[in-house]
């Protein structure tokens, strides 16, 4: 798979290390815009084909190279060329288009502009502090990438609760495990669901809209 | 009272009656549907709701007159008239309500997907209630009345599905034991511009020439022509002549 990469920061680093991961005989090609992290990157992942190119020139490659790229990254230190790069990627049809965000606040803009995979490093920030604290309703602890859903927790604090997630699990026959109060995993039985325990089940947005507001829980 | 008075009266309470059941019922269906519809988009669930309830008032209204004509034919007649004027004046505009039903509850595309619907090709700006607006690659904007888009196939462009694609190649003159090595060398050089490893589904022998059946998994589909020119170019360079299906 043809993988271009544009950026060559922080956020670059990542993606490529991904990249190769997931397909180790791909190709990879990263665009950067100064010379001394186009060094660097060729240095450290030496698998790469580096391309030192102008801010200006990157959606003239993207336009003449259309036909052979299948997934664009727009990884650069600026959102607005982020945007700008992804645009002109799902304007010449490129089959996956990727944009990483530096900014959590600029991820609406991206919405807007109709960016279907817009990743946002920060926003496990959120669920990870909830869970290391233990103290949270719900938490929506994944969110999937292709549609809209996620894994979402419950935290058993009454029984109201536990009958509403129950029926909830029942009605919807949704997947979900669930953690004692001790941190050990149970088995996936209604009946085994108690007080204390935390609730993990994969729902779409949609089913857990009436679920939340039913409980009273905080929407993520 | 006189049976006349009493039978007049009668007519004019059913008739009140008959207008306020139907705003009521529109109302309640409205209601109805925006909450089971809301999930197509809340603009597209309130038009449709208030679409049923203006259909709902008037048809009360027909029945109320119904009720206190004395001449229920004609008015059902006059009624039907105007309903069919009014169908065939606009059915351009009702063709396209029903394409924005099908595009927003069968959901071929959504907005920000690249579509191809008949010669047009473009990314999806906005579906609306009459018409989908694309912009070209060339970044001309294009109107289709969604109309369309229940006669003509739409062709989603942002699957990220990998294609399967199956060729097969002849190669003629050829020594059967290094076939196996030659193929796998060029497949080598295709390798990074596939979503997998490419597979060999079958070798067959005949007495001039050799059929290789190969299994490749592409994302980019516009990328098929390129990799039937690489394959043909890395055989050449080995003095190998192929023909490729």
């Amino acid at each position: 798979m043809r993988s271009i990469v544009i950026g060559g920061g922080h956020l670059a680093y990542f993606t490529i290390t991904t990249l190769r991961e997931i397909d180790p005989e791909g190709k990879i090609v990263v665009i950067e815009f100064t010379s001394e992290k186009v060094e660097m990157v060729k240095k450290t992942f030496p698998y790469t084909e580096t391309l030192l190119s102008s801010i200006d020139k990157v959606e003239e490659y993207i336009t003449s190279n259309r036909s052979l790229i299948d997934a664009l990254v727009s990884a650069t230190e600026s959102d607005a060329l982020n945007l700008k790069y992804a645009k002109h990627s799902i304007i010449n049809e490129i089959p996956i288009v990727i944009t990483v965000l530096n900014n959590p606040l600029n991820e609406p803009i991206f919405i807007k502009e109709k960016i279907k995979y817009i990743i946002n490093p920060y926003k496990t920030i959120g669920p990870k502090v909830k869970e290391i604290v233990n103290k949270f309703r719900v938490n929506k602890i994944y969110e999937f990438s292709r549609f809209d859903g996620g894994i979402y927790a419950f935290k058993i604090e009454n029984a109201e609760t536990l009958h509403k997630i129950r029926s909830f699990i029942l009605k919807k026959d949704l997947p979900f495990f669930t953690v004692s109060i001790d941190n050990k995993i149970k088995s996936s039985t209604l009946e085994n669901i108690e007080l204390g325990d935390t609730v993990y089940v994969a729902c779409s947005d949609k089913d857990i809209k009436d679920l939340l507001e039913k409980i009273g829980g905080e929407k993520k | 009272m006189t049976p006349e008075e009493y039978s007049l009266i009668l007519r004019i309470v059913f008739a009140v009656l008959s207008i306020i059941l139907s705003v009521f019922l529109g109302s309640k269906l409205r209601d109805i549907i925006i909450e089971n519809l809301s999930k197509f988009g809340h603009a597209f669930a309130s038009k449709f709701a208030e679409i049923l309830r203006y259909f709902l008032m008037i048809l009360g209204a027909v029945i109320a007159f119904s009720i206190l004509s004395l001449d229920v034919i004609i008015l059902t007649a006059i009624s039907i008239g105007i309903f069919i004027v009014v169908l065939i004046s606009m059915r351009e505009i009702f063709s396209n309500y029903a394409g924005e039903i099908y595009v927003r509850i069968r959901r071929p595309f959504s907005e920000g997907d690249f579509i191809k619907i008949g010669e047009f090709t473009g990314r999806v700006l906005s579906i609306n209630s009459q018409d989908v607006e694309l912009v070209s690659i060339e970044g001309e904007r294009i109107i289709i009345p969604n109309q369309v888009f229940l006669k003509h196939p739409v062709i989603n462009k942002s699957s990220t599905m990998p294609t399967s694609i199956e060729l097969k190649i002849t190669i003629k003159d050829s020594e059967p034991e290094k076939v196996e090595e030659t193929i796998t060398e060029v497949l080598n050089e295709i390798r990074p511009e596939l979503f997998e490893d490419p597979r060999i589904t079958s070798i067959t022998r005949t007495d001039d020439k050799t059929e290789v059946n190969l299994l490749l998994h592409i994302v980019n589909q516009r990328k098929m022509k390129w990799i039937i020119n690489k394959l043909s170019g890395e055989f050449h360079k080995k003095g190998v002549e192929i023909e490729i299906e």
